[in-house]
């Protein structure tokens, strides 16, 4: 039985995972730097960007949906998240909300287009309903515009309110 | 907590609805209102689903009137509609909705299917409005979006009064020309703009309109050829569109045939004209198989300034300018001699047709009138030989008439004939036609000009009225 060629990534934080070449060509990124290098070798890939953390969720996804891809979210959300996604999906998405937002990161730097939707309408869902004061909140953002500039927007998508 | 980045961002709000969208993430600050704004989320996902949210609940609430309706009788034509096809159905319910307001004003119910319906067109319409202009999406991204009956039906239900006034220009602009591309319903878009209250904003908006007509001759060109409606051409001064003179005859044609009823009260279409004498020829021929008026109007009040109307070799037409082109425009138009040679052929058909003896009498008469008080010599002496060579006498007027009694200018048109000398057809025919007296005249030369009275003299003691003078 032949070995399964395998993958070694460097998180952020220098903390190493070995990774079934298969599982984590879901990366766009991993993909592209393998197709440069010796197949012969387990490739060492530094990822510069995600901390250990957040790459050993990724990984954890890879690991799942290579085999059971996952099922397109349709945008835009019409309910909750929970309600269009499957158990294991929900069970993941079970983490705080900084290390959601550092998966979308991740996600976004891996390229894995399945996760980062996945990640994306998860936050799209806790933002769903909450006002303008709660989503800064929520992110930690401030407020830049002015009393005149933010009535002028409200003005000008009054049409959306009134439907 | 972090911030995502703005891909990241931009992804996450690709999820929300529109709602959220506007009224919630895009006041979260600048920098998420620009992501909204410049990255487009979606925003073609957001419009199909709200477009079938829409269409839906539209089709829901007339559904629901229509079961408070129990007085009004199905025609049949419609009820054929109703049980053949789906969109007959959703034109019925259209149908029935307005039939049911106006009868029945005062019920709640209706009143309210009626506000949402105001409602939902004017979200149908912002819509647009943000597609094209706000988000800069182009036609062919939604090209999809619009193969609906619906989606039409609805959109060209309300007109564009909730589009900000500062930005009609454009969204009208993108908004039409696109929207005719696809629907070929051209002229029925510029119809609801115009009737909207936008129009009157000015000529800003107006030049827009014109713009956007210059932008695709090919739209009205579809448009024209599809659509019987066209209002399109009474509102929109058609002659200042700058290319129309590129459309081909054809084209042209057609829109005479459409619009010959009412066309030529609406335009003057000189310029055209001038610079397509082939339009010219065509609108008279279309125009005339349907409305006489209308060639009148054409000929008379529309073409005064047409200056090739006498180049026309065409019996029918020759006919049509004798009957119907008035013989002020004649006279107005030809300020020169050999103008007024080139029309002559016509005046003299003119003159002789019957049923207009006693209004071209008159008329004459008038003309004479002026052209003395003028002092437009060489075009009454010429208009003088003329009347003489089929009528005799020229109609006579009264010396009041033409001033002649405060106004000097009747004695120099008689010293401006052609050999510089004094011209006896005019004098003649001022003591023949009016009841100016000769004693009278022939002081007034005498006083004026006494060696022209005795260079004249034998000839003038021909004159009747001089001969007791001798």
């Amino acid at each position: 039985m032949s070995e399964t060629k395998q993958v070694e990534l460097t998180s952020k934080d220098k903390v190493s995972f070995k990774v079934d070449r298969d599982v984590i060509l879901m990366s766009g990124l991993v993909k592209d730097m393998l197709e440069e290098g010796d197949e012969d070798e387990t490739p060492i890939i530094p990822i510069p960007n995600v901390d250990s953390k957040p790459l050993q969720k990724v990984i954890e996804y890879c690991q799942y949906h290579h085999k059971e891809p996952a099922q397109e979210i349709e945008k835009p959300l019409k309910g909750k998240i929970e309600d269009v996604i499957c158990d294991w999906d929900k069970k993941f998405l079970e983490i705080d909300q900084s290390l959601l937002i550092e998966l979308i990161m991740a996600a976004n730097y891996l390229n894995i287009k399945d996760l980062l939707d996945l990640t994306c309408a998860k936050v799209a869902s806790m933002i769903k309903g909450k006002s303008p004061e709660q989503i800064r909140e929520m992110f930690g953002i401030e407020n830049d515009f002015t009393p005149e500039e933010e009535a002028k927007i409200r003005e000008e998508n009054k049409w959306c309110e009134e439907a | 907590m972090i911030e995502p980045g703005d891909d990241c961002i931009s992804e996450i709000l690709s999820f929300l609805p529109l709602g959220d969208l506007l009224l919630r993430a895009a006041l979260v600050n600048k920098n998420w209102f620009s992501i909204i704004e410049t990255q487009q989320i979606n925003w073609l996902r957001h419009i199909r689903c709200f477009l079938e949210q829409t269409a839906s609940r539209y089709e829901d609430l007339v559904a629901s009137s229509l079961q408070h309706e129990s007085e009004l009788i199905l025609p049949n034509d419609d009820f054929h509609n109703y049980q053949q096809s789906p969109k007959g159905m959703r034109g019925i319910y259209k149908k029935r909705a307005k039939q049911l307001r106006r009868k029945l004003e005062d019920d709640e119910f209706l009143e309210n299917v009626a506000s949402c319906q105001v409602v939902l067109m004017r979200i149908m319409a912002h819509e647009w409005y943000y597609l094209f202009h706000h988000f800069r999406i182009s036609f062919q991204e939604i090209k999809w979006c619009l193969n609906s009956q619906d989606v039409k039906e609805i959109l060209f239900c309300r007109n564009l009064n909730y589009i900000p006034r500062s930005d009609m220009e454009v969204c009208t602009r993108d908004f039409l020309v696109n929207f005719a591309k696809l629907s070929h319903i051209y002229s029925k878009g510029v119809e609801r703009v115009l009737q909207s209250e936008n129009f009157n904003y000015g000529s800003s908006f107006h030049n827009a309109l014109l713009k956007t007509v210059n932008y695709d001759l090919e739209c009205i060109e579809i448009s024209i050829l599809k659509n019987p409606t066209l209002e399109l051409f009474e509102k929109i001064p058609i002659t200042q569109i700058p290319n129309l003179e590129d459309c081909s005859c054809c084209l042209f044609r057609e829109m005479m045939k459409r619009i010959s009823l009412r066309m030529p009260y609406r335009h003057d279409l000189s310029e055209l004209f001038n610079a397509r004498f082939d339009f010219f020829q065509i609108a008279i021929e279309e125009v005339s198989k349907r409305s006489p008026r209308g060639v009148y109007v054409l000929l008379g009040e529309r073409l005064g300034k047409c200056e090739r109307i006498f180049d026309i070799e065409n019996p029918q037409l020759e006919a049509y300018i004798v009957r119907y082109y008035k013989l002020e425009h004649i006279f107005s138009q030809y300020q020169e001699y050999e103008s007024f040679q080139k029309v002559k052929p016509y005046l003299n058909i003119f003159l002789q047709s019957k049923p207009y003896k006693t209004y071209q009498t008159e008329l004459i008469r008038q003309i004479i009138i002026t052209k003395i008080r003028e002092g437009a010599y060489e075009k009454l002496v010429a208009m003088l030989e003329l009347f003489r060579n089929y009528r005799g006498l020229p109609p006579k007027f009264k010396a009041e008439e033409i001033g002649i009694h405060d106004d000097e200018r009747v004695y120099y048109s008689m010293f401006n004939a052609r050999d510089g000398g004094l011209d006896l057809t005019f004098l003649e025919y001022l003591l023949e036609c009016s009841d100016y007296s000769g004693d009278e005249v022939w002081n007034k030369l005498q006083e004026r000009e006494p060696s022209l009275m005795k260079r004249y003299y034998a000839r003038l003691c021909d004159i009747e009225g001089f001969i007791y003078r001798q």
